[in-house]
């Protein structure tokens, strides 16, 4: 499938555990990226388009919330559409986030068909 | 903040690694204790409005073994250690916090969650206001709960 997806996630497991979901969902290798943190995701950004962002929030350097409010300000960016895939549960932060744009949330831990729903209905309506 | 059993915390942390991982635990036997020989540990700090806790982990290397080789669909035997037993036990401290999180103040409550940290085996834990012990079928981890008043609040 013709999709960039970005993985922004401090856990390198995690990332590799997504990369596999995205797999499955029909992404093709060589078009998973990684990044560590909300600034090497700005970084990649730069450079590569993205249909889908999966954001963790809590992360050293810039977490996702800075991330998104970041990205909301440039508008090349500005519209990639962003999944929270973290710990989050609080009610206000995540609605915050919802403000600003993000698509919708998915609580650690998950069961990895429902990423792999999640990933295939962002890329599926743009395939 | 609403308290936290033993048998509350045994069933976020089956829960957090069976939704993860597939990895399937139970309440480790009376005797387990005795045979566990942790390798890694970490902790998380949790902030609410006037106290604050810390989760700590502590795992065995079979344990270690068994989750990163189901998350990264590897055999036991090509899991490295150093880098992906860190990693591992890292990155679950940071769901089990979120999850103790939820279950302490619901989602209407902000508690901080810290940044998980690795902590030295031979360093004193908190003491445990909450603990458990779980076998999976290669290891056993140990997880501890822990809450304090904060300084703001004790002054």
């Amino acid at each position: 499938m013709n999709c960039n997806i970005l993985i922004v996630d401090d856990s390198r497991i995690i990332r590799t555990a997504i990369k596999k979901i995205a797999r499955v969902a029909g992404v093709d290798d060589d078009r998973i990226h990684e990044a560590a943190n909300g600034q090497e995701a700005l970084d990649i950004l730069e450079s590569v388009w993205m249909d889908l962002i999966l954001l963790d929030i809590n992360m050293p350097v810039m977490d996702g919330e800075a991330f998104v409010v970041e990205k909301a300000k440039r508008p090349d960016i500005a519209d990639i559409p962003v999944f929270i895939v973290s710990t989050e549960a609080n009610e206000e932060r995540l609605q915050r986030l919802s403000d600003l744009g993000v698509r919708g949330s998915l609580r650690k831990p998950f069961e990895p068909e429902d990423l792999c729903q999640v990933i295939s209905q962002v890329i599926g309506a743009k395939a | 903040m609403r308290p936290i059993t033993n048998d509350q915390l045994t069933e976020l942390v089956a829960t957090a690694l069976e939704r993860t991982a597939f990895v399937l635990v139970d309440p480790a036997e009376d005797d387990a204790e005795a045979s566990f020989a942790p390798v890694r540990r970490s902790s998380l700090r949790l902030t609410g409005s006037d106290w604050t806790g810390v989760i700590t982990l502590t795992a065995d290397e079979g344990f270690l073994c068994e989750l990163a080789s189901s998350l990264l669909g590897v055999d036991e035997n090509e899991v490295e250690l150093d880098e992906h037993g860190q990693d591992i036990i890292l990155e679950l401290a940071n769901i089990l916090a979120g999850s103790v999180s939820l279950a302490l103040g619901g989602d209407k409550t902000h508690i901080g969650l810290g940044l998980p940290e690795l902590s030295d085996l031979a360093a004193p834990t908190p003491e445990a206001e909450t603990s458990t012990m779980v076998a999976a079928e290669s290891g056993y981890l140990n997880v501890q709960w822990s809450v304090a008043a904060s300084s703001k609040a004790a002054a």
